[in-house]
């Protein structure tokens, strides 16, 4: 891919707790084609902290559900309630195949869950996939001035 | 304790029976009373007593002929719940069915079931009826439902620790793997031996994470079925071919389907959960020397549908059935069939819960029969489809 250099970098929020996640996901955030830009925070309150500060379009969130302070689904449930971040995508990235959790996950307005991947390939897959899925949008939103300005 | 009972005072109240006239029906009648071993009582407003006969009063511990006690003396014996039953007989025309325990002196406390009527009889007003002690059923009640707790309490806890298990134990194995692929796949380590270390680590992790998942899958299967689903068996056996298609096409299986089954009452997850284990098996456990035959048939057997699949593989002898039943039950190690050994354990619990039964036969080098039962939806036969 030689027009990657020239590419815009896409924000990712990441809210995960766990240092090992952080290290896999940075990781396997270099190996993805499309540059991205991983801000990492440790618990949720820190996301919609970092999220008031974030003045320039819709980052993507990555969320886990498990945090200290406050977890995903409350996450969500804030998020939500907020028109500013109704259209804001998530993803969910969790160890929890519980159907409970993935309900109330979808429930409370997540685009996506997914289950942590135990292989590292699928992880840089799976990041692949949110870039090419995601992407177009929220790099679209960052150049749009009236949406960055509404906030 | 003979007329020791405060207010009671040794005496029949006049026509205390409420029988109807005539010396041949009263006799009847309290044979009839005598031989059902209930007591007979009457509430006497007037008087300010209540009457009760010898069977009554020994249900208070009072070993006496029939006599009238006290109000004071009957109420300070009975509880407040049952006491506040009785007042329905002050209404005339009332009809009372009550329960709640009484004093019943040196035997403890006794369950009793007051049933009578407040019955107006040539202008009077006559509160009888009869007593009978259900401590016995009272006690296996309340054990009934101490025990019904105590379960709910470790259904409880069950649930707890799979909701835990579902993040906490699978969290550091999913961590285990990543870290050694990346550890393996980063180029750092080209030792051959600390290689095939990490592999052989890596194998462990992941058969760790199938034994968590299924040991989870069980834990997950509720101890009460839901009844109101009905399920098309045709239609489970279709999806568990179409989840298996790999596994039968490496396998260059020959798989026959034959049907003939109404609808049958189970959650359908749980039906192609069954079916998918037990036709995987049938798949993993074929003959090394002759290609894999399956057979799937279903008929009906009463009010229950039979489903069996049927192999020509390796097949098990009689002294392995206990075993693979078992939890973590395996009758192969790993390296030669893998597996967690918690498949068919997790099967004869789904069954189960429907009322059904999972047995297995087996010929050890011949192959392997299993057969489940579920119930039926219908009434058996009622859509035409015949019995074999």
């Amino acid at each position: 891919m030689t027009e990657t250099k020239s590419m815009q970098p896409l924000t990712l929020f990441v809210a995960e707790d766990d240092e090992d996640d952080r290290m896999l996901l940075e990781d396997a955030a270099a190996k993805v084609r499309h540059p991205l830009k991983l801000h990492f925070v440790n618990d949720g309150r820190a996301l919609m902290e970092a999220l008031a500060e974030h003045r320039s379009g819709d980052p993507l969130l990555v969320l886990d559900l498990n945090m200290p302070r406050m977890g995903g689904h409350e996450v969500l449930r804030h998020l939500r309630a907020d028109p500013a971040r109704v259209r804001t995508p998530v993803v969910v990235l969790s160890t929890s195949n519980s159907s409970e959790d993935i309900e109330l996950a979808y429930e409370l307005g997540a685009n996506t869950y997914f289950e942590k991947p135990s292989s590292f390939e699928d992880l840089v897959g799976l990041l692949e996939s949110m870039v090419e899925y995601w992407g177009r949008s929220v790099l679209a939103a960052d150049r749009d001035p009236l949406r960055s300005g509404l906030r | 304790m003979v007329g020791r009972a405060g207010g009671m005072r040794l005496q029949r109240p006049s026509g205390a029976c409420a029988c109807p006239a005539g010396s041949e029906d009263r006799s009847r009648c309290r044979l009839a009373v005598e031989a059902s071993n209930d007591g007979v009582w009457e509430l006497m407003l007037e008087t300010g007593e209540v009457w009760l006969s010898s069977a009554a009063l020994a249900l208070f511990g009072v070993a006496a002929e029939g006599a009238p006690v006290g109000l004071p003396w009957f109420q300070a014996r009975c509880s407040e719940g049952l006491w506040t039953q009785l007042q329905a007989l002050l209404t005339p025309g009332a009809e009372l069915d009550a329960e709640g325990w009484v004093d019943g002196g040196v035997q403890g406390p006794r369950w009793l079931r007051f049933r009578g009527a407040a019955r107006v009889v040539d202008g009077v007003c006559r509160r009888v009826g009869t007593v009978r002690d259900l401590s016995a059923h009272r006690h296996t009640l309340e054990r009934m439902e101490q025990a019904t707790r105590e379960l709910e309490a470790k259904n409880e806890a069950l649930d707890a620790f799979a909701t835990a298990a579902s993040h906490d134990l699978r969290e550091p194995l999913r961590k285990i793997s990543a870290f050694i692929g990346r550890a393996a796949r980063q180029g750092a380590i080209t030792e051959p031996r600390t290689l095939d270390y990490l592999q052989r680590a890596d194998r462990s992790a992941r058969r760790l994470s199938t034994m968590v998942e299924d040991l989870l899958a069980l834990t997950r299967v509720p101890a009460q079925a839901d009844l109101r689903g009905m399920v098309d068996v045709h239609e489970s056996v279709d999806l568990a071919l179409e989840a298996l298609a790999p596994v039968v096409a490496s396998a260059e299986a020959r798989v026959e389907v034959d049907l003939r089954l109404p609808p049958v009452v189970a959650n359908p997850v749980h039906v192609r959960q069954v079916i998918v284990n037990l036709l995987d098996n049938a798949l993993k456990y074929r003959h090394p020397e002759r290609p894999a035959e399956v057979c799937i048939r279903g008929r009906c057997e009463g009010r229950l549908a039979r489903v069996e699949v049927l192999d020509n593989g390796i097949g098990f002898s009689d002294a392995d059935l206990g075993r693979m039943f078992r939890l973590f039950g395996r009758l192969h190690g790993p390296s030669d069939y893998p597996g967690t050994g918690l498949g068919l354990a997790l099967c004869s619990k789904v069954v189960a819960q429907y009322g059904g039964e999972l047995e297995a036969e087996g010929r050890p080098g011949e192959g392997a029969l299993f057969r489940f039962t579920l119930p039926l939806a219908g009434e058996p036969g009622s859509d035409g489809v015949g019995y074999s």
